[in-house]
């Protein structure tokens, strides 16, 4: 051989190496992790659902939903609509939304007077132009700003928010009826140390046992692809679950306390990542100490949204590098304890390192048969071991979103367990490219 | 020496089989998980769907209750305790299906069942057990679910605790106190059920009010206003004395739920408490009476140092009606901007403002007095505030409204004509 190519067989070599551990010794390696943390979390699960007597109670807290809303968005006052019905015993809608024809829906269809309110600003949010109360339901409040950032339209909606907990609504999702009970559970339980509750909405989730009655065609295998991707993005955010940073996906309700904003001086200036940005903040203020403070991430989904919506909430939480070099002082720090020192380095190399050996593993094994280092049907067999582990982990995601069990059909079940090993080569470029934009 | 080739060799047939048999087995439970998991949610969906159309049949009880029971009859025993234990808990049908499928599972069974120290996985299917029970109103379920509130497993003592809020009988109400005075689960959630509790619970929590521990007297004064006993305005009055500022809270807000003779001299008496939420509840509390003249002793609080109690006191005299308004002029001129823009505030809120400035500007010769307040309510008030009551009035109102506006020297900006 000449000089160069042993050492780049060895690199080949390695590369190959890599992708088939991390798949077909990673993959295995992570369910049996999964299964145990099922196995403990079954104890820990207890919610009462459908609590009759808690949805109507006088003891709980009240909250405070902001929905910041685009200008041009359709059905506005539909989306107030569904927001002001979710059933909570006490509950605000505060909407800031900019001049434009969704203000002007609210006008007409809410009945909005105009209404000077005096509140605190205790945290940087978008100037105020005017305010709305609705003459139909005193509990909705319209600001019409124009925030320059998302943050600056959260933090304003937090000034006037007059309750202890502030749910960040999304105005697109559709959520459950429950949904607000659902995810104050945690905070009703214990108020003083639960200062935030993350929630995730669906996207076109499979057809359920009532589609299967009625005989509509089961969950095809573009669905089950597209739903299989959505879980699979969740397993891959390994090392977020101490950071407790909202899902990437699809963020559903984000509820905080209202002090604990305050405290860390409210939502950043920005467009992007916001909650996550804040749910680092609150780390640091509270120095990762778990004894006073704690955020609960629900696993259940609390609604669902559609595609487009869903594509908008992706980009707008999605951790970029600018928001870890912001809380770098967290990174190797020990004053946070395990989540500066192991957690947070953990991430930041998932979030910038990984997605470049990843393609550079992929690069590298095109070379693999020119160089020799593996025959073309070896070559074969890394795929489709990278394939089986990527399908193991596709199984690892059902098995931990609690599916099957919405379209129980055998055809929706083996759509959905064959289309783990093919999922890999359908979405994975897409989501690298994602990675790379970020990093 | 060994090569990247030989590597390889020697890995990945390994790797490859291992990720093959785990892909295999995993795929293998989820199918069999799903497969029979599924087939029971679709024979449980038809079941609803089966009960749902007996129903809608609108039969006689009699009728109704013997086509349940033939259903019951005809079904899979893995439906039978899902079935029987959802939907609405209180509705006639649902105690009738209830008792249909304890027939058919058998009482003693199903006591078995829920009072089984069993791994948490069997949780559902106790609860399930317990659930049934109680809407069958089976004899001795209150006494089952007394001794299931002390399970080792917290699931199961907040499901007892929720089934023995809808059971209004002595021991379940005893267990509810009991569970409350010992903190067996979460203190509001235990709270909610004794507050709806059916049957009067005052004698079994009037002992609260005493108990050493404050959370125990709180909850004691708060659910006593939904309780009400015989001269507990006495007992909430002395706890409004109380070391513990949430006792004192308590005291005032159950007061003023209650009414009642004690009020207005307890409510104005905690208006000075060192605990700010203690101040913010008393102002509340004295505007439940709805009377005017409380204004007086409320509206100093707009310059509280705490923002949460202005906040209170401006919600509290807006609570009061309009008469509150001759009380409210002097805070337009104080020294504290705070104190200005809530006396504003409350003032637009109540109408005073858009009253004044429609009839000011309808008149050829506007009163001074009048004009004099309305450029201290506006001025207090800021800019926005003239330009969101431009908006409000109407559109042939408008443009004499500004004018007047004007002359008083104020100009609202962004309200187009």
């Amino acid at each position: 051989m000449s000089g160069w190519i042993e050492p780049a067989s060895w690199l080949v070599a390695a590369a190959a190496l890599l992708l088939v551990l991390a798949y077909g010794i990673g993959a295995p390696f992570l369910l049996v992790r999964t299964a145990l943390t099922l196995g403990r979390r079954r104890r820990l699960r207890y919610r009462t659902k459908n609590d009759d007597a808690l949805a109507t109670s006088r003891f709980t807290i009240p909250v405070t939903l902001v929905v910041p809303m685009a200008a041009d968005a359709d059905d506005a006052s539909g989306r107030v609509r569904r927001l002001v019905q979710l059933r909570y015993p006490e509950l605000e809608v505060v909407v800031v939304v900019p001049d434009g024809p969704a203000l002007d829906e609210l006008k007409h269809v809410w009945s909005l007077t105009a209404a000077e309110v005096f509140y605190r600003k205790s945290v940087d949010g978008a100037a105020v132009r005017g305010l709305y109360r609705s003459a139909t339901d005193s509990r909705v409040i319209v600001v019409h700003a124009s925030p320059a950032t998302l943050g600056s339209a959260l933090n304003c909606g937090v000034n006037l928010a007059r309750y202890r907990y502030v749910a960040i609504a999304e105005s697109a999702a559709r959520y459950n009826g429950d949904a607000l009970l659902e995810a104050m559970q945690a905070a009703l339980e214990e108020p003083q140390r639960v200062v935030g509750v993350t929630t995730s909405v669906s996207v076109g989730p499979v057809q359920s046992i009532e589609a299967s009655l009625r005989g509509e065609a089961a969950t095809g295998f573009f669905d089950a692809l597209r739903y299989v991707t959505a879980a699979r993005a969740r397993l891959a955010t390994v090392g977020r679950r101490r950071l407790d940073l909202p899902p990437e996906g699809c963020p559903g309700l984000t509820i905080w306390r209202r002090d604990a904003v305050l405290d860390v001086g409210g939502f950043a200036p920005a467009d992007t990542a916001v909650q996550a940005d804040l749910t680092l903040r609150v780390h640091a203020h509270y120095r990762g100490d778990r004894g006073r403070y704690r955020i609960i991430h629900v696993t259940d989904a609390v609604g669902t949204i559609d595609a487009a919506g869903a594509e908008r909430l992706a980009r707008e939480a999605r951790v970029s590098l600018d928001v870890l070099w912001r809380h770098r002082r967290m990174m190797l720090n020990p004053a946070v304890g395990r989540l500066g020192l192991v957690d947070l380095p953990r991430y930041a190399f998932n979030l910038l390192v990984a997605p470049w050996i990843e393609l550079a593993a992929l690069v590298l094994l095109c070379l693999a048969v020119p160089l020799g280092v593996l025959t073309a049907g070896k070559l074969l067999l890394v795929m489709f071991t990278v394939g089986l582990g990527n399908g193991i982990l596709a199984a690892t995601a059902l098995l931990l979103s609690g599916l099957p069990g919405n379209d129980p059909r055998p055809s929706t079940l083996f759509n959905l367990l064959l289309v783990g090993p093919f999922e890999y080569f359908a979405s994975r470029p897409a989501w690298l490219v994602d990675r790379f934009r970020r990093a | 020496m060994l090569s990247p080739s030989a590597l390889l060799d020697v890995l990945l047939m390994p790797s490859f089989v291992l990720a093959l048999g785990a892909w295999a087995s995993v795929s293998l439970l989820l199918l069999l998980k799903g497969l029979s998991g599924g087939r029971r949610a679709i024979a449980l969906a038809q079941a609803r769907q089966a009960v749902d159309h007996i129903r809608r049949r609108e039969l006689e009880p009699g009728a109704e209750n013997s086509a349940i029971v033939a259903l019951v009859a005809t079904l899979p025993d893995s439906v039978l305790l899902p079935l029987g234990a959802s939907g609405a808990p209180d509705a006639p049908q649902t105690r009738r299906l209830a008792e249909a499928i304890v027939a058919r599972i058998g009482r003693r069974q199903l006591e078995a069942l829920a009072v089984a120290s069993a791994h948490p996985r069997h949780n559902a299917r106790r609860i399930a057990a317990m659930e049934l029970l109680t809407r069958a109103e089976s004899p001795g379920v209150t006494r089952l679910l007394a001794r299931t509130v002390d399970d080792r497993d917290q699931e199961i003592v907040g499901a007892s605790l929720a089934m023995l809020g809808r059971v209004p009988d002595d021991i379940a109400a005893a267990a509810l106190v009991d569970a409350l005075k010992e903190t067996k689960y979460t203190p509001s959630r235990i709270a909610t059920y004794l507050d709806r509790f059916e049957r009067p619970l005052g004698e079994s929590l009037r002992p609260l009010l005493h108990h050493p521990d404050p959370n125990v007297r709180y909850w004691g004064a708060t659910l006593l206003s939904r309780h009400p006993i015989a001269g507990i305005d006495s007992d909430l009055a002395a706890l409004s004395r109380d070391p513990a500022p949430l006792v004192r809270k308590a005291a005032v807000a159950s007061l003023a739920h209650l009414g009642g003779s004690r009020l207005e001299q307890v409510a104005t008496a905690l208006l000075a408490d060192d605990a700010w939420f203690v101040r913010a509840h008393a102002a509340r509390a004295l505007a439940t009476t709805g009377d005017a003249d409380h204004a007086e002793v409320i509206a100093p609080l707009l310059t509280d140092r705490e923002w949460w109690v202005r906040l209170a006191a401006k919600e509290s005299l807006q609570q009061l009606g309009d008469e509150v308004w001759a009380v409210l002029v002097p805070y337009l001129d104080h020294e504290d901007g705070f104190a200005r823009n809530g006396a504003a505030e409350v003032l637009q809120n109540i109408g005073v403002l858009d009253s004044l400035i429609v009839l000011e500007a309808a008149t050829s010769r506007p009163s001074a007095a009048k004009l004099e307040m309305l450029r201290k309510i506006a001025s207090a008030g800021g800019t926005r505030m003239t330009a969101a009551m431009l908006e409000r009035v109407d559109d042939r109102a408008r443009p004499r409204v500004r004018a007047l506006l004007e002359t008083l020297g104020l100009e609202p900006a962004g309200v187009q004509s």
